[in-house]
This record gives C-alpha cells, sequence and structure tokens, in this order.
C-alpha cells in the first residue's frame, strides 16, 4: 500500500510544526479517498463500492463506472423518418458509380474518448438498428431483380479534424425504383420485399483519445426514401 | 482498511515516537476494505485498466467473399477464417457472458419448385436458414447462447401452397443479427464462441456476406 508517512517520530527528537503538518496532511489526503489503484489489494472491490451510474439526460449519455453509454433511441418515436434523395447528384442521378454519401442526422451518437483513456485509445462497440423504406418512382410499377436501384447504407466516423472513414464491412441497403438501374447488387424479390428493409449491425472500433461521430450514411439512386433509426448507441469500454 | 485507532494524548505526557507513528504506520500497513469506506466509493480511477472488468473480444470479416451455408446442421461461418472468438480466458469471479452477431446475406437460390415447402410436416423448415452462436466453455461443455432463423421468401413456413404454385422470389441482399448471455461461474474457462449458420434445405443456396461476432464478459 504506497500509503507513506512523510516523518518519523524519533524519541528525543524536538517535533516541528513543519514535520506535523506533512503527516496530517498525508493522512487527510488520504483518508478523503483520493485513493489510486495501488491503494487496494487485488480482486478487494464488490460492485457495492462502484460509483453509481450517471445519466446525462441532454446528450442521451450513461456513464458507468466500467464503460459509457451514448445513444439515440426512438424505439418510441415510430414515424420520425430522415429522408433521402438522389436528385443531389443533379445531372448524376441516374449513375451507377457516382457517389454522394448523405448524413443520417437520428443514427448520428458523439462519442468523446477521455484522454485519460489507456494507450491513448478506447475500443467502442456501435449498435445500430434502423428501418428503411425506399419509394418507387410514382409513373412506373416496380420489378425485381438486378435492375432496382440499390441504395448503399454505411457506417462513416467523423473527427473534429474533419477525417472521414467508412467502413464496407458494414454495407447494408434498400432497394426500389423502375428497373433500369445498372446496378449490381441484385435483392432478387422485387416490390415491398425490397423496399422495406430492416437494418441492424454492430461493429467494434478503435478510436483515440477526443471527439468522433459515427453515423449512417447512405448513397441514394432513388429520388425518394427514408430510414427511421430505432436506436444507435455506443458503448465505450474502458474498465 | 480495518479500523485504525489513535492511541491517546495525554495533556502533561510527553508522547513516545511509537505512540505518535502508530495510526500512519497502521494505515501505511493495511489495505482499503469495506469498513470504513462508504457504498459506491469508487470510480475509474480506482481500478486498473490492465486487467479491466469488461472484456471485449471481437471477430470482424469486412470483405466481399461469399461463404455458402453447407448443411441442414450447424456449421461455423468462414469467408476467409472461422467466424470463432478463441479468449481462451479463465473467469475470475462469477461473470455475465454476453454474445451477439450481425451480418449481411446476399444471393439466395431456390432449387426449383417445392424447395421453398409446400407447406406440409416434411417441408416446414425448407424455406428457412438460420443462425446461432454457440458457446463452448470448460473444454467440453457447450451452450447455445442466441439463435434465430430466416424465411428465404416472403413466403411463411407454413403456408400451404400447391406443389403446382408458383415458388417466390427470395430476399436477397438482407441484414441479420442475434444476440443473448449466459451466466457461467468462477473458474469456468472460456475456450470459444462460434457465430454458426443451417439451412433448410440443401437444395437452396444462401450465401453470407460480411458478418461480426462480439463476446463481452462481464465479471461481477
Amino acid at each position: 500500500m504506497p500509503f507513506i508517512k512523510p516523518y518519523t517520530y524519533v524519541n528525543g527528537n524536538v517535533l516541528t510544526n513543519i514535520n506535523q503538518q506533512l503527516n496530517e496532511e498525508a493522512l487527510k489526503v488520504y483518508v478523503n479517498q483520493e485513493i489510486i489503484t495501488a491503494d487496494l489489494t487485488a480482486n478487494s472491490l464488490s460492485g457495492d463500492n462502484l460509483a453509481a451510474y450517471r445519466f446525462i439526460s441532454p446528450v442521451y449519455n450513461i456513464d458507468f463506472t466500467t464503460k459509457q453509454v451514448q445513444a439515440k433511441n426512438k424505439l418510441r418515436n415510430a414515424i420520425d423518418y430522415n429522408y433521402f434523395s438522389s436528385t443531389t447528384k443533379g445531372g448524376n442521378m441516374t449513375s451507377a458509380t457516382v457517389e454522394d454519401f448523405q448524413h443520417l442526422p437520428d443514427t448520428a451518437v458523439e462519442v468523446i474518448i477521455d484522454p485519460q483513456a489507456p494507450a491513448g485509445f478506447a475500443e467502442v462497440l456501435w449498435t445500430c438498428y434502423a428501418k428503411a423504406y425506399a419509394f418507387d418512382a410514382l409513373s412506373v410499377a416496380a420489378g425485381a431483380g438486378a435492375g432496382l436501384w440499390d441504395n448503399t447504407f454505411l457506417l462513416q466516423i467523423e473527427n473534429v479534424n474533419g477525417s472521414e472513414s467508412r467502413y464496407a464491412g458494414t454495407i447494408q441497403y434498400v432497394f426500389g425504383g423502375d428497373g433500369s438501374s445498372l446496378g449490381t447488387v441484385d435483392p432478387d424479390a422485387g416490390g415491398n420485399e425490397a423496399r422495406h428493409r430492416s437494418i441492424m449491425f454492430q461493429r467494434k472500433l478503435q478510436l483515440t483519445a477526443g471527439r468522433w461521430k459515427l453515423c449512417l450514411v447512405v448513397n441514394p439512386k432513388v429520388e425518394r426514401a427514408n430510414i427511421n433509426s430505432q436506436g444507435s448507441f455506443v458503448e465505450t469500454f474502458y474498465i | 482498511m480495518s479500523i485504525i485507532a489513535n492511541p491517546p494524548i495525554i495533556a502533561g505526557t510527553v508522547p513516545t515516537a511509537a505512540t505518535l507513528n502508530s495510526p500512519y504506520n497502521l494505515i501505511a500497513a493495511d489495505s482499503v476494505t469495506d469498513p470504513n469506506t462508504k457504498e459506491e466509493w469508487a470510480g475509474r480511477a480506482h481500478l486498473n485498466i490492465a486487467t479491466p472488468i469488461n472484456k471485449l473480444f471481437t471477430k470482424d470479416y469486412d470483405g466481399t467473399a461469399s461463404w455458402a451455408i453447407p448443411a441442414t446442421t450447424f456449421t461455423t461461418i468462414a469467408n476467409v477464417s472461422a467466424t470463432e472468438i478463441n479468449p481462451a480466458y479463465t473467469l475470475e469471479n462469477n461473470a455475465l457472458v454476453r454474445v451477439s452477431a450481425t451480418g449481411l446475406v446476399g444471393a439466395i437460390t431456390i432449387g426449383g419448385a417445392n424447395r421453398d415447402g409446400n407447406g406440409t410436416a416434411g417441408q416446414s423448415l425448407f424455406n428457412t436458414y438460420a443462425f446461432q452462436i454457440k458457446i463452448t466453455y470448460n473444454t467440453t461443455s457447450t451452450a447455445i447462447i442466441a439463435a434465430g432463423s430466416y424465411s428465404l421468401s416472403g413466403k411463411a413456413r407454413l403456408t400451404f401452397f400447391p406443389t403446382s404454385a408458383a415458388v417466390r422470389k427470395p430476399i436477397a441482399q438482407r441484414s441479420f443479427g442475434l444476440s443473448g448471455c449466459v451466466v457461467l461461474s468462477s473458474g469456468d474457462v472460456i475456450n470459444k464462441v462460434e457465430l454458426q449458420a443451417a439451412i433448410g434445405s440443401t437444395a437452396n443456396a444462401v450465401g453470407i456476406l460480411h458478418n461480426h461476432l462480439n463476446l463481452i464478459i462481464a465479471e461481477t
């Protein structure tokens, strides 16, 4: 145990006020529970000892001793949508290759990695559940097969310096349109089975200290579609 | 730490060094325990980051290779290498073991008439594929922590269709997900956690694309 007595009393020596103050100050710091890891013997803590969680309601954060959860959940808000559209691509609207990844703010979660995180980074696990729906163009009937337009969702992370990166291993789709796409991704069944899609995935990331934004982005290929984020939350494991 | 006695200092009596040193020496020799701490006193700064309470293990396949579900019995997914975690971890205390998996199903082929099932009991599994998360612990013990099944097409599993009815097109390029938890005991050794898949009829084909398996051990 690293509590070290600053001054050792010795018989016959005159005790100075400084020495006595040093001892009392050290003891005060210690008994006021400014205790560090090394003060504890191994496996001496139980759940009762751990500080209770803090719920930070304005930003939907829960701060546990062992981890943090940053979340957006709208399970009881079933008609709140983010809309997206390929019309933002202008003259490239029907291109199979031109990309315009748009943010879906309802899925966005800000994560703050503590500068005290071990090794300067923390492991986070992002979980997202959403329901996507692609409207067909009004004048044509939806077909089936590879001709449907594939609207591509990906996880994107950004930091305050403006860097962006997307994770190919999180790709998901919702399909719609008139069956004339040049895309090769084949949803097979068309109609409602292609344009209604549940999207769910988890991805572990290692983030360095600082502020990060994690959200779904979409490269739209239909005129009108929407997504209803049922839940989006990030668990940050510190301890 | 236990209760630390504070020897009385009596007026008119010169205290000895032993008397003055006593409370400090007792503290220096002791450790923090329950008798003189409040509940919930320990924060993040008090815990050893080298041996965290939560252990997170993951296996991610982010590529584009498709893995075909080979059998009606559960087989571990392996696009390039097996989607499995081998933590070889011995629990220090009782633990809540949490697992989850997600991924993308690619192309699906229904292998002909009635291969999506005609509604009779013998064909009730034809229009399905399924996933499970299997844990192996203490070398030989196993448990299925999470499971879930999906239909190949929009047809319900037990809906009666005459044999002459057209097979409906399958729903491809869709996501899957499952999660669950199990409580294990102090001293148990977690050897392996696997994401597995099975198909209701081998006349059909289901390809699995990117997939992700997570294991979180929360010790008490």
